[in-house]
């Protein structure tokens, strides 16, 4: 069930991030609490400490804006943790050391949240030294751990602490800067392909336009290019149909030559009807192809 | 003596149609009409046995001229002549009782001995 929880691809990438932090919060917690109960067992220290790594690292991928509230809560919890491990430790001698967990962590996502927030950083690490430096002088058994058997100077421990939580804080700025960049080319570039595909778009519609603008005018040179067929094979086929009666009469039939003299007078005549008729169709069908040579300078020019 | 009655824009068919008719040995009287308007208003009067009609005629369809002559009292045998046969026109004639055929131009002498049948 555990398993399920943590691995359910169905839940989004932040919310499974922040729930899995929780429990490493709980997780390192109880190390720190182990740890100081079991006098300085390096083991144990050790993995603490790694857990701490990745709950810092958590923070900053949950420091994006829609999930700023998860990674603020990740670092409260873990705050409160650590607290109440040195608060309960407090009867028997203060595992102070500890506390720089929550400092640390505050000045990582201070930065995270506000990227350029170095004053705020460089206050609170101040603040931080001044009042680890000043107590010590005040009183400096109360920084010995008590239930440990082995002395040793939280002072040193501090700075330690302190200088390699700064190298981690400035080190997760660093990467979100990249980040940043990243995810800012990505958004530029999401921005120019979806102009391009808008273009694209318009061109299309443009195209589609003109395929129906030349097909309508084809559909109509078509039209005309029938009437023409139909009107022209009758006007050509009149003086043919006379021509071939002519024949039909002087192949069949007695006729003197009055009669031939008229026949072959008309002959002529129709004769230079179907030429002129046949003249006039090519004619039309020249001037149907001129109009469509210009349609098409037409559309190449622009 | 059978009538005949040719209806035809063009004057050279109407020459030769007579011609023909003239040279084919049939006993038969014809007469042209070059306007279908003028061949509307004496039809009546002629009384023919065959309709020979064009189809395509300035002002007076071939259709126009069929159904204006259903009006009159004279029930002759009609046959279109057209230069150019559409096969829709074909279809539209069989809708008249009247017309026999659908002829396209030219008509011969064997086509016009067959559609002519002497009175005895």
């Amino acid at each position: 069930m555990f398993k399920a929880f943590l691995i359910d691809k169905n839940e989004p990438l932040q919310s499974r991030l922040f729930k899995s932090s929780l429990i490493a919060c709980s997780i390192a917690a109880t190390l720190l609490f182990i740890h100081d109960l079991t006098s300085d067992f390096f083991f144990v220290d050790a993995i603490a400490e790694l857990t701490g790594v990745c709950i810092s690292l958590s923070i900053f991928f949950l420091a994006k804006k829609e999930t700023r509230v998860k990674s603020l809560t990740v670092v409260f919890v873990f705050a409160v943790l650590v607290l109440l491990d040195i608060s309960w430790l407090g009867n028997k001698g203060l595992g102070i050391g500890h506390s720089l967990y929550f400092l640390a962590l505050l000045v990582i996502s201070i930065i995270i949240v506000d990227g350029k927030s170095t004053t705020i950083f460089l206050i609170i690490f101040s603040i931080n030294m001044i009042g680890i430096l000043v107590t010590e002088y005040v009183n400096p058994e109360f920084y010995y751990i008590g239930v440990h058997n082995r002395m040793e100077p939280v002072t040193t421990k501090s700075v330690f602490l302190v200088i390699s939580y700064t190298i981690i804080a400035w080190a997760v700025l660093f990467l979100k800067q990249q980040y940043n960049e990243a995810f800012e080319l990505n958004r530029k570039k999401n921005e120019e392909i979806d102009s391009q595909k808008k273009q694209i778009e318009l061109q299309n519609q443009t195209l589609e336009l003109k395929v129906e603008q030349r097909t309508s005018h084809i559909e109509k040179q078509n039209e005309q290019l029938l009437e023409y067929a139909f009107l022209n094979s009758h006007k050509v086929r009149a003086p043919l149909s006379n021509i071939l009666a002519i024949l039909e009469i002087i192949q069949h039939s007695q006729l003197n030559s009055e009669e031939l003299v008229n026949l072959h007078k008309m002959l002529v005549v129709e004769s230079e009807r179907l030429d002129s008729e046949i003249r006039t169709v090519q004619d039309s069908i020249h001037h149907i192809l001129s109009i469509d040579s210009r349609f098409n300078d037409s559309n190449n020019v622009d | 003596m059978i009538k005949i009655a040719a209806i035809d824009d063009d004057p050279n068919f109407l020459f030769l149609m007579e011609l023909m008719v003239k040279k084919s040995g049939l006993k038969a009287e014809i007469q042209l009409f070059n306007d279908p308007e003028v061949a509307l208003s004496t039809i009546e009067a002629f009384e023919p046995n065959y309709v020979f009609l064009d189809l395509f005629m300035p002002r007076i369809s071939g259709w126009d001229f069929l159904r204006k002559m259903e009006a009159l009292s004279i029930h002759p045998e009609v046959y279109f002549l057209s230069s150019s046969v559409d096969k829709n026109d074909k279809e539209k004639a069989k809708q008249f009782k009247q017309v026999k055929d659908f002829i396209s131009k030219p008509l011969t002498f064997s086509h016009l001995k067959k559609i002519i049948i002497p009175l005895n």
